[in-house]
């Protein structure tokens, strides 16, 4: 990659996905980024390389070898000892496949050096999940816009959201696809908006798809539009933290409003592995509050607690309650 | 919202003729107590429609009374206060048992739980997790509502703690108001004046009930209605939470709203009862 025509180095690329540039940097990098399908190309594969790698694992050598593998090898060595001084053809193919093994041995140390750097962000995380670190954009974007945006609206009654706002995820973050009349905002998350210690906060596969109230749409939506700058910045999840703490002290991020609430009622959703679309529900939002205090996951309650947010770190408590219809009012299974 | 979608209101139909079928059925009045202005559109989905009025029907139909004080209330079954004692349960255990079916037994078990004396509401159970359960009477139904004075009707509600602190009292007052013979007008004007003089607290954020119970019965016409959760808000339009709307989940309980109480009141159901059976959830 040329300095003339990238703004940023392999290496402030490497860097950049790794989460070790400042928030300044970052920003530049991912506005480059943005318009260079070179350095998409090298980022994706530099991903695909980390990915590989830390899903490589070096199977153990058996405990014993076989009599007849010992036979074979004792067998060759003799003959081996007996030509090595007659056959120049022979030394040379010796000789050459030292140097392969050198080579080699060289690619393994480069290779593993390569995961330590790629990985460096990711050291506090949970490496037995499946999602360890952030994949490549490209697998948490939606190709088709339109079906974004009808994957948006599925979330509430089409009464609802067919006059809402809806917001699609672009290389920068969210932008609206169209403005709405009702005060609602419908928008499809991504599993980074589960909470930090989640397995699945990298899951690419994640879709959910929610339409905000009014009240939930200005102060509860500037959560998820920050979380997503950030990542889209590629900050680690301890900048995220740091940064979302900062917000909420110096109040460049709001209370939740009263009355804020949303609409989760898609069945076209992906909420995670575990519970895939899961069942329609209406969330709302409180300035952080002991579950006890609506009763929640108590025995027979209909209410369970989101621990979406719970001070890790947004301040804000989420109910959940079950509905009976999914959006296009067709019966959804009692959970 | 576009054309061809239903618009339901809560709003009281303001114009139209009346007329009465042979069964004394006022087609004028039950149109406008069932509080519902449809806006027909191409598409309109009429079954939806169907299925908003007939369960609307049922839980504000306590909307067709004209306004307090006028003659029209002798036209109801309830033109007036019953005696006391017909509002009164005469077996305390029962009414403590009956206020806890509100929510289930994990919630109730350690709640406080009122019941109502002669001189008001009274605490038969000191409780331990904040919540209050207690048994409403008709009077907390809407001022317009024929049913104000039904002494039949029995709403079993466990309000969690900041809705004990903050919507409670305006049950203790209008029962305070009601056992001293006030008529509505004076009620309702109390009301105001309390608010006026920050005498009734202002509402907290997160306030909310549990009206879960099968044995209760809200009015003659929904009996004991769906399991349902009760959520209060500042005073707002029900399209702050999409309420009423079609294939909405969520209902707008007029009970409150402005009248002359100034917060919202939205209704979820929900699909058990308190007791853990299952509960239609057609409930719109």
């Amino acid at each position: 990659m040329s300095t003339n025509l990238h703004p940023i180095e392999q290496e402030e690329l490497m860097a950049y996905l790794d989460g070790e540039l400042p928030a300044d940097q970052a920003i530049a990098a991912l506005s480059h980024l943005e318009l260079c399908p070179e350095c998409q190309t090298l980022a994706s594969d530099f991903r695909g390389v980390s990915q590989e790698l830390m899903a490589w694992e070096v199977e153990s050598p058996e405990v014993g070898i076989p009599s007849k593998i010992n036979a074979a090898l004792g067998e060759r060595l003799q003959k081996g000892e007996a030509a090595k001084v007659s056959s120049p053809r022979l030394k040379n193919r010796v000789m050459t496949s030292r140097w392969v093994w050198a080579g080699a041995l060289a690619i393994v140390c480069v290779a593993v050096g390569l995961k330590l750097t790629l990985t460096s962000r990711n050291r506090n995380e949970d490496r037995s999940t499946a999602y360890p670190s952030m994949a490549s954009i490209e697998q948490y974007l939606m190709p088709d816009r339109n079906a974004e945006i009808a994957m948006a609206r599925s979330a509430a009654p089409e009464a609802i959201s067919s006059d809402a706002k809806i917001l699609v995820l672009g290389w920068r973050g969210y932008e609206t696809a169209i403005e709405g009349k009702n005060g609602f905002v419908c928008m499809v998350e991504r599993s980074w908006m589960s909470p930090f210690n989640s397995t699945e906060f990298w899951n690419p596969k994640v879709r959910g798809p929610l339409c905000f109230n009014p009240a939930a749409a200005r102060s509860i939506l500037p959560l998820t539009i920050k979380r997503t700058e950030m990542v889209l910045a590629g900050l680690s999840k301890a900048q995220m933290i740091d940064s979302i703490k900062a917000g909420f002290d110096n109040k460049k991020l709001p209370p939740p409003e009263p009355g804020a609430m949303c609409y989760m009622m898609s069945r076209a959703g992906y909420l995670n592995d575990a519970v895939g679309h899961y069942a329609p529900h209406l969330m709302f939002y409180f300035p952080l509050t002991d579950k006890a205090s609506w009763g929640a996951d108590l025995p027979d309650s209909p209410v369970t607690l989101n621990p979406q947010f719970q001070g890790g770190p947004e301040p804000i408590t989420e109910f959940v309650i079950t509905v009976g219809k999914w959006s296009d009012g067709t019966e959804a299974p009692v959970m | 919202m576009r054309k061809s979608a239903t618009a339901v209101s809560l709003e009281p139909a303001r114009s139209g003729n009346q007329e009465t079928n042979s069964k004394g059925f006022n087609h004028h009045r039950s149109r406008r107590c069932i509080g519902i202005r449809i806006e027909r559109g191409k598409s309109m989905n009429r079954k939806m429609v169907r299925k908003v009025t007939l369960a609307t029907f049922a839980l504000v139909a306590v909307l067709c009374a004209p306004r307090p004080g006028l003659a029209a209330d002798a036209k109801t079954p309830y033109p007036s206060m019953a005696p006391l004692d017909q509002y009164l349960m005469e077996d305390r255990n029962a009414e403590i048992d009956l206020a806890r079916t509100a929510a289930p037994p994990s919630i109730s078990r350690d709640a406080t739980v009122m019941v109502l004396g002669r001189h008001g509401y009274e605490t038969a159970v000191e409780g331990k997790n904040g919540f209050v359960c207690m048994v409403d009477r008709a009077w907390m139904g809407s001022f317009d509502s024929p049913e104000f004075w039904n002494p039949k009707n029995r709403g079993p509600v466990c309000y969690n703690p900041p809705a004990a602190r903050s919507i409670l009292p305006l049950t203790l007052k209008r029962t305070d108001l009601v056992l001293a013979g006030l008529s509505k007008a004076q009620i309702i004007d109390g009301l105001k004046k309390a608010f006026q003089k920050n005498e009734l607290p202002a509402l907290e954020a997160s306030g909310m009930s549990y009206m879960m119970s099968r044995q209760g019965r809200l009015n003659d016409s929904a009996g004991h209605w769906v399991p349902h959760l009760m959520f209060y808000v500042p005073l707002r339009d029900a399209m702050s939470w999409g309420a009423g709307l079609p294939g909405s989940p969520v209902l707008l309980n007029p009970h409150f709203n402005g009248a002359p109480e100034p917060l919202t009141e939205f209704m979820i159901p929900v699909s058990e009862w308190s007791d853990g059976t299952p509960a239609s959830t057609d409930h719109h």
